[in-house]
C-alpha cells in the first residue's frame, strides 16, 4: 500500500516496510493516514458452480437444518454460501435464498447438497459460469430505490 | 494473525448480517432501535463466546474495532501515536470507525 501520513509524507505499507502500518491498516480503517494506492496479488479463477435457489418460508426449518449440516461437516475452501432470509413489508411475504458458489467446475458440489436437495424452490439459478456472470447476477439482487 | 493451513475456526461461527431498507426517512428511529434491540438480544444469546464485529457490516453505534480484543487495539494505538502523534485522523477527520477511547 501506499499511504500518505497526517504530516504529508508518502510512505510504502507493506510486509517489508512499515510493517505495523500495514498490518494496522487491514481492519484499523481510517486511523493512520489516507491509502492512495494498493498492489494485489490475483491468480487466474476459471469457471466455477455457483448461482442462487430461493426458497418459501414452508422450508425455512430445512434451510437452518441445512446450515447446520454444512458448518459440522468438514471444512471445505471451496465452498461459499450466504443463506438469507427475507421479509417483503409491501408484499407480507416471507421467503429464504442461498446464494453459493463451488470455485471448482463441479455441478451440484457434494459440500452443497444439502441446501440444492431442498424443495420446494421458487427459482434456481445454479450453474456453470464465470466471475462476472456471476457479479451481474449477485447486483440484481440488491435493492434499488423503487418504492 | 493468519489462519494455519489445518486450522478450521470458521467452523463454530456465524456472521450474522441485519439488512433492512425502508422507503421514508421518517422511520429510521423506529427502525434503528429495533434492530439495535435485535442486535443485542442476538449477542446476548452467544454470550461471550464471540465478541468480533465485522467491521465492513458494523452499525454506526457498535465500535467494531474495540471487538478485536485489548492485545490488537493496543497494537493499533501504537501504530497510530507512531505514524499520525498529533491523532490528526483519529480526531479532526470525521467519518469511520475511531479507536476506542479509555
Amino acid at each position: 500500500m501506499q499511504v500518505v501520513l497526517a504530516n504529508g509524507s508518502i510512505v510504502n505499507a507493506n510486509a517489508t516496510s512499515n510493517s505495523d502500518l500495514f498490518r494496522a491498516l487491514k481492519g484499523g480503517q481510517s486511523n493512520f493516514g489516507i491509502v492512495t494506492s494498493f498492489d494485489v496479488i490475483t491468480y487466474p479463477q476459471n469457471v466455477f458452480w455457483g448461482g442462487a435457489i430461493q426458497y418459501p418460508d414452508s422450508a425455512d426449518a430445512a434451510q437452518l437444518s441445512a446450515f447446520t449440516t454444512f458448518k459440522e461437516n468438514t471444512y471445505d475452501p471451496f465452498a461459499e454460501i450466504e443463506q438469507t432470509f427475507v421479509y417483503f413489508g409491501e408484499q407480507k411475504l416471507f421467503s429464504s435464498t442461498n446464494n453459493m458458489f463451488y470455485t471448482k467446475p463441479i455441478v451440484n458440489a457434494t459440500t452443497l447438497q444439502s441446501f440444492t436437495n431442498i424443495q420446494p424452490q421458487l427459482t434456481n439459478s445454479m450453474r456453470i459460469s464465470n466471475t462476472s456472470d456471476f457479479a451481474e447476477e449477485i447486483e440484481l439482487f440488491q435493492p434499488t430505490n423503487q418504492l | 494473525m493468519p489462519f494455519s493451513p489445518g486450522s478450521t475456526p470458521q467452523n463454530d461461527i456465524v456472521l450474522a448480517l441485519f439488512s433492512m431498507y425502508w422507503p421514508d426517512a421518517t422511520g429510521t428511529t423506529v427502525v434503528d432501535s429495533w434492530l439495535k434491540n435485535l442486535t443485542e438480544s442476538v449477542q446476548q444469546s452467544v454470550g461471550e463466546a464471540v465478541k468480533f464485529k465485522y467491521l465492513n457490516y458494523a452499525a454506526a453505534w457498535q465500535n467494531p474495532i474495540a471487538s478485536y480484543g485489548e492485545t490488537i487495539v493496543a497494537q493499533l494505538k501504537q501504530a497510530a501515536e507512531m505514524y499520525d502523534s498529533e491523532a490528526f485522523f483519529q480526531e479532526v477527520v470525521s467519518g469511520g470507525f475511531k479507536l476506542p477511547r479509555e
